[in-house]
């Protein structure tokens, strides 16, 4: 319905922005393939019109801005597609003013791209696409790419503009973590890994109604509305619990008696902090009756040399003492004087607004840099001192794009790409393989794996570095562009190859997993410094701006207050 | 500190990248700038006088410092290609200009009867040293004080289609992203035990590079996609002509710096011409001959 806004969710290759693409003309004028059916806009079939005239009636924004932009300041960049329509400057003038006006970026208009933060870059791409007046704008994952801060920037200021109507819109966004948009949609719409409407209808029936249907469809649900959906079934609570105001949820705590609380905070600390679910595969010696080939593949390459050394935590495996790393050229700081213990089986989270140096110091420990000062040590002896290639052996590295890291063209070639570099290819059993080939999916191990989906090349990923059997695996940002199933699969497959004694470091902006599934959390400040670095319990006591602690820290209040 | 990082890795790194500044030659049109440094190689290029070029050269120098790049930074930029002209140069002495003519010898090295080193020959290799270094240099000040957004939009209007120009413009902005991209996927490969060092043989090295473009290659043409979908999205060649917000234009100055060129370029080429009642500066390579 036109001035609606809808959310398209659903797995990765489910056919969503096959969708968006489809509406946008994309297909079947840039996108050539076998298409059946009739796409109609506003009551007129797409094939009246031709590319660049659909273009001008539907916009779409993709997942990563600093592909779509094409000029060098805000302003040039927002009087992109004016100019190309040929409108006369005066009115790009005032076009531009009155968007830029609306979204509060009036006053940095003549700012280079190349000094704007991720969410003032997709913010740019956002208002270039408004200016031109589409009657559709459809965001494909518009945050996916963005750190915290900038998808709160960037959002705050799309509910401003959708809430306030000022442009009549339709807008379509395409994400599956439902709590960051769920609150602009008017309708929702969910697909299946078929390609097939699996839920359709308004937010407010959807989650009234079909909530449980919701959670199974392979879309992360606002966590909020999940845990007192369980306290509702629990404690058989008569109140809807569809929003996603907090103040709501603070309120409705203080009517709450001792023992609802009690069930309350029991919900919370097993859903959001606590990897509950994971628990069944801490002994992997039991019989794990799941379809998780993963798991049983893991049961029989198991070594139980390994496992005796890997369980004596006492053992520092990495540390690093004043690390402080500057670009080659420019003298810029990227980290500054890190000092840090990691022992063996840690599980660590690295969190930290963009350009912090994360993925700097990621590399700084898997050797890929060099320290411009400080020293990083492996099992107390110098990293500079250990040869590159055996130290390689140790530490699977996952980078952010997983098309960086695919070299051949074969999925099993791809696999022992590492096992052969490093000259342990006959160590690599069939079997085992096999395995790790079925981590993927239902794959022919001889295709090509640029083919393959967004989530499966990650799989693959794992599967590459996993055949090595590394001690120490870094990921770098691994959940970008992946679906709830994928995110799932990755966090499950970590956190069993840390029970497994692997010692696992993980940079990410989603620090609801990180919360829940790491051991620790290492907080980088912009300076490139340690803000923080902690236990998760003490980590949590400080940072009690996050959610579910926020909630906790409620209820915990009343509890006491009940105590005494 | 966020902005300087992108700031460090979309410029200062990349020797011909833009440096904004208050410069009379930042303050030049780019066509201007352009139709200097044409000019400029023309000369370059004609004269067969290695004092002119030399003399050239400094001038480029003291350009240099006018459009506020210090003599050290031009210096660091240039140094790669110094470097690879001053083994030009000793290896081009070694070669005879002019077969058989054994007068133009002007003594043995190392007093070895197959190591004659000529006269023309250190002309010929000092004259590219010069010629090479001059070019470069002046690259270096044109790019450096020229950006990329001005350059572009002047060529716009001058007529080129702006389809072209657009191109030039997203290649342009595309640079530091490949850089960066294949910087990654260098790395990635290290990550599982294939770096330079492992490259021990002619087959390795080139399975090493091929492995590093095709990735490189995968992930460019990809973005590569997005970006021109993104410009059609927003009806990129959707008409023959397009408004231009942004108007670069000549001013006085303009005006004063070619009609200056122009009669410096006109008088240069008279007098390599021989067509100016001006003597002759003596050429390095008469010098040459004189002494020995």
């Amino acid at each position: 319905m036109e001035g609606e806004t809808l959310i398209l969710a659903g797995p990765s290759g489910s056919g969503k922005s096959t969708i968006a693409y489809a509406m946008n003309g994309i297909i079947p004028w840039r996108q050539k393939g076998f298409a059946k059916g009739d796409v109609k806009i506003f009551g007129e079939s797409i094939w009246n019109y031709d590319f660049t005239s659909l273009s001008k009636v539907v916009g779409l924004v993709k997942q990563n801005p600093i592909e779509q932009l094409v000029t060098f300041t805000i302003k040039d960049e927002i009087s992109f597609g004016l100019e190309n329509l040929n409108y006369p400057a005066d009115e790009i003038n005032s076009r531009i003013e009155h968007i830029c006006r609306m979204m509060g970026i009036s006053d940095i208009l003549d700012r280079p791209i190349d000094q704007l933060s991720g969410g003032q870059k997709q913010l740019t791409v956002l208002c270039s696409f408004l200016v031109m007046n589409p009657k559709i704008l459809i965001l494909d994952e518009p945050i996916a790419f963005l750190d915290q801060q900038s998808e709160s920037f960037l959002l705050n200021r799309l509910k401003s503009v959708v809430k306030a109507k000022e442009i009549p819109l339709t807008l379509i966004i395409i994400e599956h973590r439902l709590s960051r948009v769920l609150d602009i949609a008017d309708k929702l719409i969910v697909l299946n890994d078929e390609g097939t409407i699996s839920l359709q209808g308004s937010v407010t029936d959807i989650i009234h109604d079909n909530f449980s249907q919701l959670k199974k469809c392979n879309v992360r649900v606002p966590w909020l509305i999940d845990v007192f959906d369980e306290f509702k079934n629990q404690t058989h609570a008569e109140k809807d619990f569809q929003s996603l105001d907090f103040q709501f949820y603070f309120d409705y705590i203080s009517k709450l008696n001792q023992d609802e609380l009690e069930i309350l905070q029991k919900i919370i600390l097993s859903r959001e902090i606590n990897a509950e679910e994971l628990k069944k595969y801490d002994n992997l010696d039991q019989v794990i009756n799941l379809n998780e080939t993963y798991v049983k593949s893991l049961k029989f390459e198991k070594s139980t040399e390994k496992n005796d050394e890997i369980f004596n935590n006492d053992k520092i495996l990495l540390e690093t003492k004043d690390l402080t790393f500057f670009y080659p050229n420019s003298g810029i700081k990227a980290l500054s004087n890190i000092s840090l213990q990691i022992q063996k089986g840690d599980f660590i989270g690295l969190v930290g607004p963009n350009g912090s140096g994360k993925t700097t110091l990621l590399y700084l420990l898997a050797n890929l840099y060099q320290p411009s000062s400080g020293a990083i040590y492996f099992k107390n002896q110098l990293l500079y001192d250990i040869d590159s290639y055996d130290y390689a052996q140790k530490v699977g590295f996952i980078f952010q794009n997983p098309e960086n890291m695919i070299f051949k063209s074969s999925i099993k070639d791809e696999i022992l790409y590492g096992p052969k570099n490093f000259g342990i290819l006959s160590r690599v059993k069939d079997k085992y393989l096999k395995k790790l080939i079925s981590m993927i999916g239902k794959v022919d191990p001889l295709r090509n794996p640029f083919n393959l989906s967004w989530g499966q090349k990650r799989r693959l990923n794992l599967s590459s570095i996993f055949v090595y059997d590394p001690e120490i695996i870094l990921l770098d940002e691994p959940f970008i562009g992946q679906d709830q199933k994928t995110i799932e699969a990755i966090i499950e497959t970590l956190y069993i190859e840390n029970k497994r004694g692997k010692t696992i470091i993980i940079s990410s902006h989603d620090y609801h997993l990180l919360l829940k599934y790491t051991k620790r959390i290492i907080e980088l400040n912009k300076e490139g410094s340690i803000q923080d670095y902690d236990t998760k319990s003490n980590y949590f006591s400080k940072h009690s701006n996050l959610g579910p602690i926020l909630l906790l820290n409620e209820i915990n209040k009343k509890l006491n207050e009940g105590d005494t | 500190m966020t902005k300087e990082k992108n700031q460090s890795l979309d410029s200062r790194n990349i020797t011909f990248a833009y440096f904004p500044g208050n410069s009379v030659f930042h303050k030049l049109n780019p066509l201007s700038k352009l139709i200097f440094l044409i000019l400029l190689t023309i000369v370059t290029l004609i004269t067969r006088s290695l004092i002119l070029l030399s003399m050239i050269l400094f001038f480029i120098f003291l350009l240099a410092l006018l459009s506020g790049i210090s003599m050290k930074r031009l210096f660091r930029k240039v140094r790669f290609i110094v470097v690879l002209l001053f083994f030009g140069v000793v290896l081009n002495i070694f070669f005879n200009a002019i077969p058989n003519e054994q007068e133009f010898i002007l003594f043995y090295l190392f007093n070895l009867d197959f190591l004659p080193i000529r006269r023309l020959a250190v002309y010929y290799s000092l004259k590219a040293f010069f010629i090479v270094l001059s070019l470069f240099s002046s690259t270096i000040i044109f790019t450096n004080s020229t950006s990329n957004k001005d350059f572009v939009y002047s060529l716009i209007k001058i007529k080129i289609p702006y389809k072209y120009c657009f191109s030039f413009m997203v290649g342009l902005r595309y640079i530091p992203f490949i850089e960066q991209e294949a910087k990654t996927i260098a790395l990635a490969q290290r990550a599982r035990g294939f770096g330079l060092e492992q490259a021990r043989n002619i087959r390795k090295v080139y399975q090493l590079i091929f492995e590093r473009l095709l990735s490189t290659l995968v992930s460019i043409l990809r973005k590569g996609h997005t970006t021109s979908l993104s410009m059609e999205n927003r009806c990129f060649g959707m008409y023959k002509k397009r408004t231009n917000l942004v108007n670069v234009k000549f001013k006085l100055l303009d005006i004063i710096f070619i009609t200056c060129i122009f009669i410096a370029f006109i008088s240069i080429v008279l007098y390599i011409l021989n067509l100016l009642p001006l003597s002759q500066i003596p050429s390095l390579y008469s010098i040459f001959i004189s002494i020995f």
